[in-house]
């Protein structure tokens, strides 16, 4: 099956089974490695991606799916200043998470600042679930997301 | 299940749906694919032969609000409902949500789906069954409305015949006095409970134990003699009440540990406690 979808912005081609995960895909095929499947049940969180503009986890995405799709990495937030803002707020937060894990960390940042100016500490304590690994405190990775919105706002306002 | 070439249909309307249902009658429905699709090594996941992909039919992913109820569409996530949930739907659900999938599942993740899983109660299905929520069922040339306790409620006759797809979910938007949902933390239980009343009498009581078997609990016994009381209920009516949805769950399920019986007699004591007061 040839599936067409863009990724990170570029119109991608990929022959693939219908039933192959979609972060498998990504890493193998589109040599896409910020992401990466290792529950493969849609628990950890760590081949995160942005499809369709929201955070889903690409293991438990069939191919087929994806055709038409318009799916994002942390590659393509590389060198915007959306990157910058959660960098920032990972930087004020002394929020160091580990390689494993910083760009779903990273990725889930920016969706969420994205879709809220102004998240609100009880959800965020729920979203920042979504990448489990226990390499920093959730409390830590809330923080860092608060002061991501503030950097945010205070770059829009300006 | 199959490795093999499965064929996926796409529909972009109800008609186009049931059509393709009236078809391919054993297709499995995709909708959010979050308990549909079986590992197979982490390179792929297994399809069924025939799948029929509910993402292109826009009318089931809409939800709309009427006075009296919240019509939830059969592709519609979590997180839509969520965030149109607040301050909307009965309390009990808004608890229930956060605790259905993880944060990650829930743009993918539906309702519908939760309800269709007849192989374990899912974490919704306590709390749609308290609200009294019932699903729309289509097939090609007709359609029927049935209570969400059909599809665990322990019937031998299959909630779906062969053709027939969920295609609507309707939560009633009732007022109740008293709401209470947990989740145990091991996963093993899901409790829910709604009462409401008028002028310090128990008019009406719903509590609905899920666990890992396919059937809920409930003890309708229970919950009949408890309509009618005066509220608040005293220590031992409340005591007699746990004891008794106790002893009910060790009848239903062997499989409930002491602790399980435990907890299910904490969460009614809990519960019941909160009516009246």
């Amino acid at each position: 099956m040839r599936v067409r979808f863009t990724l990170n912005g570029k119109e991608t081609h990929v022959e693939c089974d219908p039933g192959d995960r979609l972060g498998f895909v990504l890493r193998e095929h589109c040599n896409v490695r910020s992401l990466r499947l290792d529950c493969a049940i849609g628990r950890c969180g760590s081949c995160l991606v942005l499809f369709e503009g929201l955070i889903v986890n690409s293991c438990i995405v069939p191919m087929f799916r994806a055709v038409g799709a318009d799916i994002m990495t942390v590659e393509g937030l590389y060198g915007t200043q959306s990157l910058v803002d959660v960098e920032r707020g990972f930087e004020r937060a002394s929020f160091e998470p580990c390689q494993y894990c910083a760009c779903a960390k990273a990725l889930l940042t920016h969706a969420i600042i994205s879709e809220t100016a102004e998240p609100r500490r009880q959800e965020l304590a729920v979203q920042a679930q979504t990448v489990r690994c226990r390499c920093t405190s959730y409390r830590q990775f809330v923080e860092a997301i608060e002061l991501a919105a503030e950097h945010r706002r205070a770059n829009d306002e300006r | 299940m199959t490795s093999g070439n499965p064929r996926i249909y796409i529909p972009h309307t109800n008609g186009e749906l049931t059509q393709l249902l009236r078809r391919h009658p054993d297709a499995r429905i995709y909708a959010g694919g979050t308990g549909l699709l079986y590992p197979d090594g982490v390179r792929r996941l297994t399809l069924p032969p025939v799948l029929i992909a509910l993402y292109g039919v826009e009318d089931l992913r809409r939800i709309a609000r009427t006075d009296q109820h919240l019509d939830v569409g059969a592709n519609a996530t979590i997180r839509a409902i969520s965030r149109v949930a607040h301050n909307v739907v009965p309390q009990l659900l808004t608890d229930t949500l956060p605790h259905i999938v993880p944060p990650g599942l829930r743009n993918l993740a539906t309702l519908v789906g939760n309800v269709c899983t007849l192989e374990r109660v899912m974490t919704s299905v306590p709390t749609l069954i308290a609200l009294g929520a019932i699903v729309e069922i289509r097939r090609a040339g007709g359609g029927r409305w049935i209570p969400v306790a059909r599809f665990h409620g322990g019937s031998t006759e299959a909630p779906l015949a062969p053709g027939e797809v969920v295609t609507r979910l309707r939560i009633p938007l009732d007022r109740y006095d008293v709401q209470l949902f947990r989740k145990t933390e091991d996963t093993r239980l899901t409790m829910a409970a709604i009462a409401s009343g008028s002028k310090r009498t128990i008019e009406n009581v719903r509590i609905v134990i899920g666990s890992s078997a396919a059937t809920v609990l409930r003890n309708r016994e229970l919950e009949a003699e408890l309509a009618g009381r005066k509220a608040p209920l005293g220590r031992r009516e409340i005591n007699q009440a746990a004891e008794r949805m106790r002893f009910a769950a060790r009848a239903a399920d062997p499989t409930f540990t002491s602790f399980d019986l435990y907890r299910i007699a904490g969460f009614v004591t809990t519960f019941l406690y909160r009516v009246g007061r």
